[in-house]
């Protein structure tokens, strides 16, 4: 490319100082080939801003590459370039929301598994989501000063089946329980283990007692 | 790439949820043992019997209630071990793991010594162990089974029958005959699990296999063998002796009366709010009793 015309270039461009346009617009009223040359980069740059303009994607850089022929390269590179290679992320409001959605499941349905888990059990052969039923118990103590309800269901905890008197001495306690078979009995003031007077049916626990069995029905 | 993303972040999140539940039982574990009153050697033995336990599939939830409860007792160091042992070899066997635990969890709860309840631990193994045999075999000569979490209770029902002294050769012959009726595993469960009910309230094996296997006859429910229990229990709170309960269940049966509560009531006053009566199995107490369900 010559000097003019590489000067015809700038002037489209708006480099050119204001000596140095003027020197260039003379030479082009007096030159009919670098008129014909100045047109014709006038006229493609008119086709080019009436033309529509096309956004690229924000990773349109990394899909060429993606495009371009892979060169081979050892196993160590590879490797490395797996764990410390840069990647672009993409993403929108919708995938956002539809991820954290699913997190918020996982991590809600995580802690409802481990707290259900700690009180009261399934039992045997009942498939979780089985409707729980609250079943009352009651056992009738007046002299006694703390009465509990300990279970299969909750692992023979003294502790976490607290039950409330009533003025008439009677003892009562509700318990979440999902259908099966349970065997339970009362704690009397933390050490005399009773059984339900009151039972369906009794069970031996393997140690000379008799459980009382709580069967609960599915509906 | 995206999808990736998302799979990569729900892997991580699962691989922690599952594993960030075990360490906070295993620290509990640590905890209640370094707190004890074991000597050094226990302490790391009974720790590393914990943690094999844990490592076999035990729930670690369990096994530290087991450790917290025994040790809070002061049990023996050698004795927990031996019932984690127990039911390490029941999880290694893929015997039921839960009627184990149970029996172990409830032995420490109720005080008792610990030496029994390994030794009690360990039978219920042996009985499981028998027990998982004889499902098993009823199954390849053709017993029904729904789900394969039907076999865990029935497992744990023929061992507790066995544990009543009821013989392999009975159970066999209910087994049997429920094929030929083509009652299902679960309903077979009931069934023993009702025989061993009645051997275990006072009737001998003959007794108990004559209302059994008329029962069986009549095509009872699981619901109905429940229903004997339950008239059973009402008949011996009324104070009747066992050869009239036997003759009652009988005619209740042949009347279809079963479940209707026609005798079950008789001599019992009211036991459930009465001040006085005492429980079937308690501990001396006067004035207590009288528990009912609602």
């Amino acid at each position: 490319m010559n000097k003019d015309l590489l000067q015809l270039h700038r002037l489209l461009d708006g480099g050119l100082s204001p000596e140095d346009e003027k020197d260039i617009l003379q030479k082009i009223e007096a030159d009919p080939r670098l008129q014909r040359e100045f047109d014709g980069l006038v006229s493609a740059v008119n086709l080019l801003e009436s033309g529509e303009r096309l956004s690229v994607d924000a990773a349109f850089s990394s899909e060429v590459m993606k495009r371009l022929p892979v060169r081979k390269e050892p196993l160590s590179t590879k490797i490395r370039g797996f764990f410390f290679g840069e990647r672009v992320l993409r993403w929108n409001v919708a995938s956002f929301v539809a991820v954290s959605a699913v997190l918020l499941v996982i991590i809600v349905s995580g802690l409802f598994y481990q707290s259900s888990g700690k009180s009261y059990r399934v039992a045997d052969g009942v498939s979780p989501g089985t409707a729980v039923k609250t079943v009352s118990l009651s056992f009738n103590a007046p002299e006694a000063k703390a009465v509990s309800l300990a279970g299969d269901f909750n692992k023979w905890s003294i502790e976490a089946g607290a039950m409330k008197r009533k003025d008439d001495g009677t003892w009562t306690i509700a318990v979440p329980l999902k259908p099966g078979v349970y065997h339970y009995m009362f704690v009397v003031d933390g050490e005399g283990w009773v059984s339900d007077p009151q039972a369906e049916s009794y069970r031996d626990d393997g140690f000379g007692n008799k459980n009382a069995i709580l069967r609960i029905d599915s509906i | 790439m995206k999808i990736k993303m998302i799979l990569v972040i729900l892997g991580l999140l699962l691989v922690y949820g599952i594993s960030g539940a075990e360490p906070r039982d295993l620290v509990e574990i640590r905890t209640a043992i370094e707190k004890s009153s074991l000597p050094g050697e226990g302490k790391i033995t009974l720790f590393k019997r914990a943690s094999e336990a844990v490592g076999t599939g035990i729930p670690a939830s369990d096994v530290a209630v087991i450790i917290k409860r025994g040790v809070s007792r002061g049990t023996d160091g050698k004795a927990l071990e031996e019932t984690l042992g127990a039911a390490i070899t029941a999880k290694e066997k893929g015997l039921p793991i839960r009627p184990v635990l149970d029996r172990i969890e409830q032995g420490l709860a109720k005080g008792v010594p610990p030496e029994r309840i390994a030794a009690a631990t360990k039978q219920l193994v042996v009985k499981l162990s028998t027990a998982d045999a004889i499902v098993s075999n009823l199954g390849k000569s053709g017993l029904k089974s729904g789900e394969q979490s039907e076999k865990g209770p029935a497992v744990h029902t023929v061992a507790r029958a066995l544990e009543k002294s009821i013989p392999e050769d009975a159970i066999n012959k209910l087994g049997r005959k429920s094929i030929a009726k083509g009652a299902s595993l679960s309903r077979l469960s009931a069934t023993i699990d009702t025989m061993a009910f009645f051997v275990e309230m006072g009737m001998n094996l003959d007794q108990a296999s004559g209302l059994i296997m008329k029962a069986m006859d009549k095509g009872y429910s699981e619901g109905e063998m429940f229903m004997m229990q339950k008239e059973m229990s009402d008949m011996m709170r009324g104070k009747s002796n066992i050869n009239d309960i036997m003759k009652n269940m009988d005619t209740m049966m042949n009347s279809g009366t079963m479940g209707s509560g026609a005798m079950g009531g008789k001599g019992m006053g009211g036991a459930s709010t009465s001040p006085g009566t005492q429980g079937a199995c308690g501990s001396g107490m006067g004035g207590m009793g009288g528990g009912h369900r609602h």
